[in-house]
């Protein structure tokens, strides 16, 4: 997302087309009927309620402030990863407001003394700041009015539970004002083509969830629904930002020329993707999703990975320490499980740090090498407890294919105590009469230094290891990987990486023990050629990846993958790796385009 | 209680990036603090209390903390102001 404004011009031609300039907020194109959306402005009456009913509406509030916060933190979170800090930075200045004291004080008082719904309560208190902040008159402040609006109009509906009634036509364009990423997400069912947008305030939210949904989408053009009109023809470029509108048959023939490349781009992507996973000699190989968030689990089924092989957790936790009950658990559980078909999901328990748990806590020196992990789960049995009352339950409705992973285990004692409190809450899920999964696969996260060096201990007390190659890689060689100083020397493929790691898949073999890899590693085309050859056939990756990866895969013999692997474990320096991997690529290279 | 003068240095002023990093800060701290400005006292935890100031460069304001954590936490806040907001 560009951070500034871009001139917005209208061009018409003789011809009577027109184009229309705006964002780029995520690229593609699409070609297809115009829906003009409109969700209609939020309406509250000043209902007042029964002195006895005060409570509830103060709880309504309470959780959808919670759900607000959780819904905040997903996307800033996305948007960290995908598109940088300038969208996240938005949507922190969004949470805080939702946690304002100030604002809740306001709203409690609405509701308390003066009897108001919940939905007017919100509304009064934010338009008096709303008011305020227009009347400053600072340009900076007023813009961000739009962020505020969002808020207010988000937490109304939810308390208005006025979610689920959209509709709009299949296959068309969304030309809208604006749009909220749930709605993005609703329509997605109807499987619109592309979105055509007015506002860009709300862009920040759209173009991060249009971008992990492959929508094109163009913002910030301020005309588009007083321009396009219900269900003519539109062409969307969201990789430049613009839309035409009446096209000539010039445009058109262009931009389905356009298409076609980018559905055979598509396409080439879903031949790879439908290969069977065996690679040039036969063997065969498993390539999962590493997933986080409800909005990503449709990639399971679009990249056709072979069920979850990380399941991260966190997203569970809503902010200072609040974390799911158990019910909401089960569901996001429940979700991952019907989106992975047949096969398994690899469930990691909670791994955060200290500073989520309790915000009291004093930032730790080094947070890194503190409470984080396993350690801050036998602390806190409470959400230990809870996390295994979810993810067993689950687990008995779905015998086989749900697996547990411990985080950032560093000693054996961690591990018992662990299976120790699993016997427990097996135990009272058979007591209230819940089917159980009595066979239930148990690993570790290999990421802690000391864990790959006593693989051979660990090896007969797991059923499976999975090896986190950024942790590994950051504490291996005392690394930190967020370091812009020191980045030059975060090396996944590192001599001593790869030591740790055939370290690892042999006290696997010696024990007949699953072993995988979750880290960037694996998602490198080069780090899976060379863990295959070191018989490590079960990777797991970010969605997006697994093309590249099984494109490289499929077309190497076991021989190839073992004999590469074998020159990259004589290395004695990153440098040496480095030029094999040159070398490897440039060969490739040759043979595949001469 | 302690107070404290203060000016704001980046250009932007307290819009909303610096306003959320205030109050995040602010909110580490057991302390209560306030912000005084034109003859207005708001909570300085409240991001929308320092939106509604719409403070910009060179605008005066008072800091004014008070809690059991209120040295340290007027330093931090201090220092946040100083670096400007690591706004360049």
């Amino acid at each position: 997302m560009k951070k500034s404004w871009v001139m917005k011009e209208i061009e018409e031609n003789r011809s009577g087309e027109i184009v229309i300039e705006g964002l780029s907020a995520s690229p593609g194109i699409a070609i297809g009927p115009a829906f003009i959306y409109q969700r209609g402005n939020i309406k509250v009456d000043p209902q007042k309620v029964d002195h006895k009913e005060v409570k509830r509406e103060l709880k309504s509030f309470e959780e959808v402030k919670e759900l607000t916060v959780r819904d905040l933190e997903r996307i800033s979170s996305i948007g960290r990863r995908g598109i940088g800090n300038d969208s996240s930075d938005i949507i922190d200045a969004q949470i805080e407001i939702v946690n304002d004291p100030e604002l809740r004080k306001s709203i409690h008082t609405h509701i308390k003394d003066q009897q108001f719904k919940a939905d007017y309560a919100v509304c009064e208190a934010f338009n008096k700041y709303l008011g305020l902040i227009e009347s400053s008159g600072n340009k900076l402040m007023i813009e961000r009015l739009v962020d505020i609006r969002d808020i207010r109009d988000r937490m109304v509906r939810k308390l208005q539970h006025r979610w689920q009634t959209m509709s709009v036509n299949e296959r068309s364009i969304i030309v809208s004002d604006e749009i909220t990423p749930s709605e993005i997400i609703e329509f997605t069912r109807s499987n619109i083509l592309a979105l055509a947008l007015n506002k860009g305030g709300l862009t920040t939210h759209t173009s991060i969830i249009a971008n992990a949904m492959g929508l094109p989408a163009v913002a910030g053009t301020s005309i588009a629904t007083r321009v396009i009109q219900r269900g003519e023809k539109i062409i969307v470029d969201g990789t430049r930002g613009r839309i035409i509108v009446r096209p000539t048959n010039e445009s058109l023939d262009k931009y389905q020329r356009l298409l076609r490349q980018q559905k055979r781009k598509e396409r080439d992507l879903q031949k790879i993707l439908s290969l069977p996973s065996t690679t040039a000699s036969g063997e065969n190989f498993t390539l999962r999703a590493n997933m986080e968030f409800d909005e990503e689990l449709i990639n399971v089924e679009k990249y056709k990975a072979d069920g979850i092989g990380l399941l991260r957790t966190e997203s569970l936790f809503i902010s200072d320490g609040i974390h799911l009950d158990r019910s909401s658990q089960e569901a996001f559980y429940r979700k991952s499980l019907i989106v992975a078909g047949q096969q398994t999901v690899t469930i990691r328990l909670f791994d955060v740090g200290g500073d989520k748990i309790l915000n009291e806590t004093k930032p730790e020196a080094n947070p890194f090498l503190g409470w984080r992990g396993i350690r801050i789960l036998l602390d806190r049995r409470d959400l230990l407890e809870d996390q295994l009352y979810a993810i067993l339950k689950v687990a008995g409705e779905y015998p086989g294919r749900v697996k547990i992973l411990l985080p950032m285990v560093s000693s054996m004692e961690e591990l018992q105590a662990v299976k120790e409190e699993i016997g427990k809450v097996q135990d009272t899920l058979k007591n209230e009469g819940h089917a159980i999964d009595k066979h239930i696969q148990i690993g570790i996260m290999v990421e802690v230094p000391s864990t790959a060096i006593q693989a051979d201990d660990f090896a007969s007390h797991v059923d499976f290891f999975s090896i986190g190659t950024n942790d590994l890689t950051q504490y291996t060689l005392a690394v930190d990987r967020g370091n812009t100083l020191i980045s030059n020397l975060y090396q996944q493929m590192h001599p001593a990486i790869w030591k740790l790691i055939e370290m690892t898949v042999t006290a696997a073999k010696k024990y007949q023990k699953e072993v995988t890899v979750c880290g960037e590693l694996a998602s490198n085309p080069f780090g899976a050629m060379c863990l295959m050859g070191m018989g490590i056939s079960d990777l797991s990756m970010v969605p997006t990846a697994i093309p590249k990866v099984k494109k490289i895969l499929v077309s190497q013999t076991m021989d190839e993958m073992q004999d590469l692997i074998k020159k990259v474990e004589k290395a004695i320096s990153y440098s040496d790796v480095i030029a094999i991997v040159k070398n490897w690529y440039k060969e490739y290279d040759k043979n595949n385009n001469g | 209680m302690i107070k404290k003068k203060i000016t704001i240095k980046n250009k932007a002023g307290l819009h909303a990036r610096p306003a959320a990093l205030l109050v995040k800060l602010a909110a580490r701290f057991k302390s209560d603090f306030f912000i005084h400005m034109y003859g207005y006292r708001i909570n300085g935890k409240s991001i929308l209390g320092v939106m509604t100031l719409a403070a910009e460069e060179g605008a005066e304001l008072e800091l004014e903390v008070d809690g059991p954590d209120e040295q340290e936490a007027l330093e931090s806040i201090v220092k946040l102001f100083e670096d400007g907001f690591n706004e360049e």
